[in-house]
C-alpha cells in the first residue's frame, strides 16, 4: 500500500497525533512535509525545530522526525535566536500558537523581527488559549463568546501580520488553512528564494474543539466556510468597514531580501578584528 | 483515462469527517465504527477523480490517493 508522503517526516512510533480530531494543526504539517519534499530535502538534518508551550508547539516536538528544543512558555524566538547564533549553519524554523508568540512572546516576537534574525516563524492563529480551554486570546474576534467573555468579547484582535509587516522583517505572509496549495507555496518561498533574515508566516486557523464545536459546526463545514471567508489583501483593501470585519485578509504583505542579523554581525565583527 | 483509488489508514483515522465534506465528487462515506480506535474510518463509494484535496486537507496524514492506470 502507498504511504502519505507526510510519514517520512514524522516519528512513526509516537503517531496517532495528540491532536482533537479534525485539528487543522495537522493540514498544516501536510504543507510544510510538502514543502520540504519538493525543494527535494529528504532527510531534516539540517534543521532544528524549536517550540514553547501550546498545541501547536506539539507539532514539532514529538512528531517531527528532526531536532527540536521545547522551550519555556513564549521563550522559542529567544532559544532559537541561540540556536541560530552558535551554529549559523543551521535553519532554524519556530513553530508555534498565538498565545505563545504573540502574547506572552510579544516582545521577543517584536525584537527578534527588528533585528532580521535568520529565522523563519510560523504561527499558528487559533483565536483562543486552547490548551487551557478556550479563554479569549489577544486575537480572539470581537464579540465572540469564551469562557472569560461570557457575553461576547468586547475587545478587538490584534493583526499579528500587519505589526511583524512595520518591523525590520524580510517576508511577512498570511494564510488562511484552507489555502493550502497558497500557504505551501509560501513556506516554499521562505525556505529558497527569501532564505536570509526575519521569514514570519501567520496562519489562520480557529480551534476545532473551542472556536468551531461552540458555533455548531463540524470541520469539514468550517473548512469550506473560510473558503468564502479568507481573501486576498488586494481584495480586501477596497472593501467598507463593515465588509472588513466579516473577511480575512490573507496574502504577502511585504517579500524583501535584505541581509540578515549573522550577514551583519559577522560584518562587524571583521571590522573591529581589522581596527587591532 | 485515469482510474483513481482511496486508501485510509485506519490506524492513524480519527473520523473528523473533513475528507467526506471536502469531496467534490461525493466519493467518500462513514463506514462503520473500528473496533481498534473506535473512530468511524470513511471508504471510498464513488468515482475519484483525483484532485487529492482529501490527502492534503487530512490532519491525520491518514489518506493516500493513488493513480492506478
Amino acid at each position: 500500500m502507498a504511504e502519505h508522503f507526510g510519514l517520512k517526516y514524522l516519528r512513526k512510533e509516537v503517531l496517532p497525533t495528540a491532536f482533537c480530531p479534525g485539528c487543522y494543526n495537522g493540514i498544516l504539517m501536510n504543507a510544510l512535509f510538502q514543502a520540504f519534499m519538493e525543494l527535494g530535502i529528504e532527510d531534516l538534518k539540517r534543521f532544528v525545530f524549536v517550540s514553547g508551550i501550546g498545541c501547536s508547539s506539539w507539532i514539532p516536538s514529538p512528531f517531527i522526525k528532526a531536532d527540536s528544543l521545547h522551550t519555556l512558555h513564549g521563550r522559542a524566538i529567544p532559544v532559537a535566536t541561540g540556536v541560530k547564533l552558535a551554529n549559523p549553519e543551521l535553519n532554524v524554523i519556530v513553530i508555534g500558537g498565538d498565545g505563545d508568540l504573540a502574547s506572552i512572546g510579544g516582545n521577543h516576537l517584536l525584537h527578534a523581527a527588528r533585528r532580521n534574525m535568520d529565522l523563519l516563524v510560523i504561527m499558528i492563529n487559533n483565536q483562543v488559549y486552547g490548551m487551557t480551554r478556550g479563554q479569549a486570546a489577544p486575537t480572539t474576534p470581537h464579540g465572540m463568546i469564551t469562557p472569560t467573555t461570557p457575553y461576547g468579547n468586547p475587545e478587538r484582535p490584534m493583526d499579528v501580520a500587519s505589526i511583524i509587516a512595520g518591523t525590520n522583517a524580510n517576508y511577512v505572509a498570511r494564510w488562511c488553512i484552507s489555502q493550502y496549495i497558497p500557504l505551501k507555496n509560501s513556506i516554499k518561498d521562505a525556505l529558497s528564494r527569501y532564505s536570509r533574515g526575519f521569514r514570519f508566516i501567520e496562519v489562520y486557523a480557529p480551534c476545532v474543539t473551542y472556536v468551531v464545536r461552540r458555533e455548531g459546526k463540524t470541520p469539514g463545514e468550517k473548512l469550506k466556510e473560510l473558503m468564502k471567508k479568507c481573501i486576498r489583501i488586494e481584495t480586501w483593501k477596497n472593501m467598507s468597514r463593515e465588509e472588513r470585519e466579516k473577511h480575512v485578509a490573507t496574502g504577502v504583505f511585504k517579500a524583501e531580501d535584505k541581509p540578515g542579523f549573522i550577514e551583519t554581525y559577522n560584518k562587524y565583527i571583521a571590522q573591529a578584528l581589522g581596527e587591532k | 483515462m485515469a482510474h483513481y483509488k482511496v486508501f485510509i489508514n485506519k490506524k492513524l483515522c480519527k473520523g473528523c469527517g473533513i475528507c467526506i465534506e471536502i469531496c467534490p465528487r461525493n466519493a467518500l462515506r462513514f463506514n462503520g465504527i473500528n473496533p481498534e480506535t473506535g473512530y468511524r474510518n470513511p471508504e471510498q463509494v464513488g468515482e475519484c477523480i483525483g484532485c487529492r484535496q482529501c490527502m492534503w486537507y487530512c490532519p491525520d496524514q491518514a489518506i493516500v490517493v493513488v493513480d492506478e492506470q
